[in-house]
């Protein structure tokens, strides 16, 4: 019996689970004690950075389900989910290629979603999976809420020793997003008055995402 | 990179794949440690081990070609082994290694998968050269059935189709 290639057909069948090989702890001890060549330093920083997006993706996706998005302005509903998945704005910053002041500014709404470059927002809104649909209720509340804080700025300035509102601490701005949320949900805030622009806003960034293949995300 | 060396070395994966599914398994072992119980009945890197096999076994099964079709046809053994093409030896061997004891099976399989007659023999409680003999064997038995097989070709067909149709 010629052993090479009995050995090479028996590896086959077990390879294909047609005869499996039991993965017993002595078998994995004796493999983890060989000395193997390691793989390339490129291989394994590649493995690393490739495991660590699809880790930061599945959390993202997890925490985004739990997420109600009904009366909170974009940028919250992008640091819930942040926070949710147990992701700094670094990594976000990280997987955008922007810098980590770029996704404090969004989270803030220091800067309206509809201001920013639709091609930015179009990679929060990959890397979130945020349906457009979405994106549209979200930017709305977004400049509803912009618009109400609006009122809330004098007071909140005096209460803080008319501190500018970027160096106001980020429990104050949630506070205020949080009450102008709470109004808007009882139907106190006007309507930003501004449909129109986030209608040609939403145009744009259905043209990024389509561009970027994720057609599931138009729907 | 243990898992990644596992899937090359060890289930004779691509490199490049072997990274696909070495990320694979990580995020399945994050997404299903919970469920994992040291009951005692295996380490938690034999868990991850096994998952690692198994993700490879569908990689092995989703990107091997269609299995060609066996016929009475089939090459026959012409030479004191069964030759011909290497299906029919698949299908062949498929029939005859069930026949065979689990440990003889188990010592073939390690055996083609690099294990020593030390390792062997350590795992089975016995000495390197009884593994050897073991191996020997079992290698035997399965020669012995070779020729059974051959000394009747129809029944080597007859089998192989059986395999073939049981395989559909």
């Amino acid at each position: 019996m010629n052993e090479k290639r009995l050995n090479a057909n028996l590896r086959r069948l077990a390879n294909e689970g047609s005869h499996v090989v039991d993965i017993t702890d002595e078998l994995v001890d004796s493999f983890l004690n060989r000395e193997f060549n390691p793989p390339s330093a490129e291989v394994r920083d590649r493995s690393v950075s490739r495991l660590r997006i699809q880790l930061q993706d599945a959390a993202i996706e997890k925490a985004r389900q739990t997420v109600d998005m009904k009366v909170i302005p974009f940028g919250r509903f992008i640091e819930s989910v942040r926070e949710k998945a147990e992701l700094t704005r670094r990594d976000i910053a990280g997987r955008l290629r922007k810098h980590e002041q770029f996704v404090q500014r969004v989270e803030r709404g220091d800067m309206s979603p509809i201001d920013i470059p639709p091609s930015d927002i179009a990679d929060l809104v990959v890397l979130f999976q945020i349906k457009v649909r979405d994106v549209a209720q979200l930017v709305r509340a977004s400049l509803e809420i912009a618009s109400a804080k609006q009122g809330f700025k004098t007071a909140a300035a005096r209460a803080h020793g008319g501190i500018r509102h970027d160096q106001r601490s980020e429990d104050v701005e949630r506070a205020m997003d949080a009450l102008a949320a709470r109004l808007k949900q009882k139907g106190k805030l006007q309507k930003s008055g501004q449909s129109n622009k986030v209608g040609s806003f939403i145009t744009l960034l259905e043209k990024e995402i389509g561009a970027r293949g994720r057609t599931d995300l138009l729907t | 990179m243990p898992i990644w060396q596992f899937l090359v070395n060890f289930m004779d994966l691509p490199e490049p794949d072997a990274e696909e599914i070495a990320q694979d398994t990580f995020l399945k072992v994050h997404s299903g440690v919970r469920g994992y119980h040291n009951d005692g009945r295996a380490k938690l890197t034999t868990w991850i081990f096994e998952i690692a096999r198994n993700r490879a076994i569908d990689f092995h099964r989703e990107s091997r070609p269609e299995q060609e079709e066996l016929t009475d046809d089939v090459q026959l053994p012409k030479d004191g082994k069964v030759a011909g093409r290497n299906e029919s030896y698949l299908a062949w061997l498929r029939v005859e290694l069930p026949k065979l004891s689990s440990e003889d099976r188990n010592i073939l399989l390690w055996r083609a998968k690099d294990f020593t007659y030390a390792e062997i023999g350590t795992w089975l409680g016995i000495k390197e050269g009884t593994a050897r003999v073991r191996h020997h064997r079992a290698m035997e038995k399965l020669g012995v059935a070779a020729q059974t097989l051959e000394s009747n070709p129809l029944t080597v067909a007859q089998e192989i189709s059986k395999i073939g149709a049981e395989h559909e």
